[in-house]
């Protein structure tokens, strides 16, 4: 997901504030066993120190309310039971690269849109929209309203349908068809890097939320998820990915929907919600979309333009993990339906993902207290807010309930996960590996890309030991990382598919010029202090018009391309010989 | 500096009006666009009925998007 936390958010709470020995969990004691917990009377499991003292706590003295009845544990197996065993049905006929990867383009328009949902929304996402809902309110719908429906129509309309007849396989194909190879293996090279990250990301966030609602500890839920995710993953490819995303998005969509009715009835209605949250003096904002040009962390101008023009675009064109699937559509027309439907699923989901927070702020504001010291947004190193969603868990939701929650969290887990390994196996195999090694036989290709998932799981579970002790500064670093190159990405594309006059000299001068305004913004916190640290919504947007700029000026100085060299890869050019099927 | 670029240069930024009134805007010209886009990009393929019309879906979740903008802004 595009959403970005600030932060301050997750800084450590203050020592002793909450209870070390808060186990959320009650197991018997075969299953605390095989969790590899050695329980004695009366002392909690013990817990590898550098996972459990690090930033990511999620305790509070709610959460030892959290306990899994037999029900809700049989909820929860039966699940990833039905997760795995489609994925592994789906496996039959998968004989050639293109079934791997595009599904053999087989895909019809529902199931890509609900894979669409639910591989942008992580457990971290929803963990920390809960969180965010809880310290800003509604603003943090407009990740979903602006940054996500808004380019998702104009894509619909005007870029997903001309990407599937371009016949490409990833969106760096695209970019070294239209400029050269060079471009191509550059975007390559920072999506691979950064899907590796974001593979050791996810590993992290889900350990912290299954430490949490199950006791399970780092390696061991690693393991479940990277088992699970591996096995339809690497057997199934794209088909398994949308298919089993697709139950994913029901149970995900089923468990956020009972914590907002539950939640709201427990504080009196909507009515009841506006009242209380409106009593207390730091929410004057909570219930305003909209804030003022001048807040310190959602000014009006930087969602609208960064969020709404730069990241939500870039990352619903140009980022693999989301457009591949679309590519696996039976058909343009399915194809343009998939992000249309797409785009009405995500008119709720903002309202089911934030919603928990407010309510949390409704129920728990005497004991979480403020997150802010002042007006100025400095934050209160007291306040707790990733034990928002916990605690409501805690709090409001009966057995069964409780296993459709956790089978949620799970959903929400491995969606993201499968997408990025699936993704990431295709981007290696179709821009990097088969240019070096061309020639070498679909049924090669094929079993590359099938062992790429596993490396690309490996990988990530390195990774993440690397993040643990680290995570908000790795997770922050990566989301940096890609501020550098989402606008200039964004305006290659842009473009690239909308102007034939954009030549690959004009291209790399954007490229250039984007990435070294992003720097150069990005370096003001280090020169001048963290106080003038620049919004990353603003770094975004700057690094776009830059990269722009730069792109059109070389440009028309710059020798065009032969329009027959751009049939098809242009909009406004269509191929003389549709290459999709 | 935090968030202020353009509201500097724009010194009517500052206020909420104008960040709900250019909220609203984008998806007012993103209505428009839907309803005047040529048939070949919304449904070269065919018109298919109203209610499987990616074109009417998508013009019903923008007017949503600016009733929602409008009152929550």
């Amino acid at each position: 997901m595009i959403y970005w936390r600030p932060f301050a958010a997750t800084r450590p709470v203050a020592a002793g504030l909450w209870p070390v020995e808060c186990y959320c969990v009650r197991m018997c004691a075969p299953c605390a066993h095989l969790l590899g917990y050695e329980r004695k009377a009366g002392s909690p499991p013990p817990v590898r120190p550098w996972f459990d003292e690090g930033p990511l706590r999620l305790r509070s003295a709610l959460m030892d309310k959290i306990v899994l009845k037999p029900l809700d544990i049989a909820l929860v197996v039966s699940y990833l039971a039905v997760v795995t065993l489609l994925g592994l049905w789906l496996a039959r006929g998968i004989r050639s690269s293109r079934d791997f990867f595009l599904a053999g383009r087989s895909l019809p328009w529902w199931a890509v849109g609900m894979s669409l949902v639910v591989s942008d929304i992580g457990a971290k996402d929803m963990v920390g929209l809960a969180t965010d809902g809880y310290r800003f309110g509604l603003v943090m719908m407009n990740f979903d309203l602006i940054g996500c429906v808004f380019p998702v129509l104009v894509a619909a309309f005007l870029f997903m349908p001309f990407l599937w007849m371009a016949g490409v396989y990833t969106i760096p194909e695209y970019l070294g068809l239209r400029y050269n190879a060079a471009v191509r293996t550059f975007f390559a090279i920072v999506w691979a890097l950064f899907m590796i990250g974001t593979v050791g990301v996810i590993f992290v966030s889900a350990a912290v939320i299954f430490r949490s609602l199950l006791g399970w500890s780092l390696w061991f839920s690693i393991g479940v998820t990277a088992i699970l995710v591996g096995i339809y993953t690497t057997v199934g490819g794209l088909k398994a990915v949308v298919v089993t995303d697709t139950l994913s998005c029901i149970v995900l969509t089923a468990g956020a929907a009972l914590i907002c009715i539950l939640g709201l009835a427990r504080v009196g209605g909507l009515a009841g919600l506006h009242e209380t949250v409106s009593q207390l003096e730091w929410t004057e904002h909570h219930f305003h979309l909209v804030l003022p040009a001048d807040h310190f962390e959602f000014p009006w101008p930087a969602v609208l333009l960064g969020l709404g023009f730069v990241l939500g675009p870039a990352y619903w064109i140009g980022n693999q993990a989301i457009v591949q699937r679309t590519l696996g559509s039976r058909s343009r027309g399915q194809a343009r339906a998939s992000y249309v439907f797409c785009a009405v699923l995500k008119l709720f989901f903002p309202l089911l993902l934030v919603l928990p927070g407010l309510i949390g702020l409704a129920l728990f504001h005497e004991q979480l207290g403020a997150p802010f010291l002042d007006a100025a947004g400095t934050p209160n190193p007291a306040w707790n807010g990733d034990a928002v969603l916990p605690m409501l868990i805690g709090e409001l939701l009966p057995t069964g309930v409780l296993g459709l929650v956790v089978g949620a969290f799970l959903a929400g887990v491995l969606s993201n996960l499968d997408s990025y390994i699936n993704s990431a196996s295709t981007l290696v195999v179709t821009d990097l590996y088969r240019p070096l090694l061309p020639g070498a036989g679909d049924r090669h290709y094929l079993r590359v890309g099938r062992a790429l998932v596993v490396v690309f799981l490996a990988a990530g579970a390195v990774v993440s030991y690397f993040v643990v002790p680290v995570f908000d500064s790795v997770y922050e670093a990566f989301q940096t990382f890609m501020t550098f190159f989402q606008g200039p990405l964004l305006a290659l594309l842009l473009l690239g598919m909308l102007s034939r006059r954009t030549t690959a000299w004009g291209g790399f001068a954007g490229l250039a010029l984007g990435i070294s305004a992003a720097g150069a913004m990005h370096a003001v916190r280090f020169v001048l202090g963290e106080e003038h640290k620049i919004p990353y919504l603003w770094v975004a947007w700057w690094s776009f018009v830059a990269a722009v700029a730069g792109t059109v000026l070389v440009s028309l100085v710059t020798r065009p391309y032969d329009t027959r060299r751009l049939a098809g890869l242009v909009c406004w050019l269509p191929a003389e010989k549709e290459s999709a099927p | 500096m935090n968030g202020l670029w353009l509201g500097r240069l724009l010194p009517l930024a500052a206020g909420p009006l104008m960040g709900r009134a250019a909220f609203v805007g984008v998806f007012v010209l993103l209505l428009i666009w839907l309803l005047v886009m040529p048939r070949r990009l919304v449904a070269p393929e065919g018109e298919p009925a109203w209610w499987r019309s990616p074109r009417v879906w998508a013009v019903a979740v923008t007017a949503i998007q600016i009733l929602v903008y409008l009152r929550w802004g």
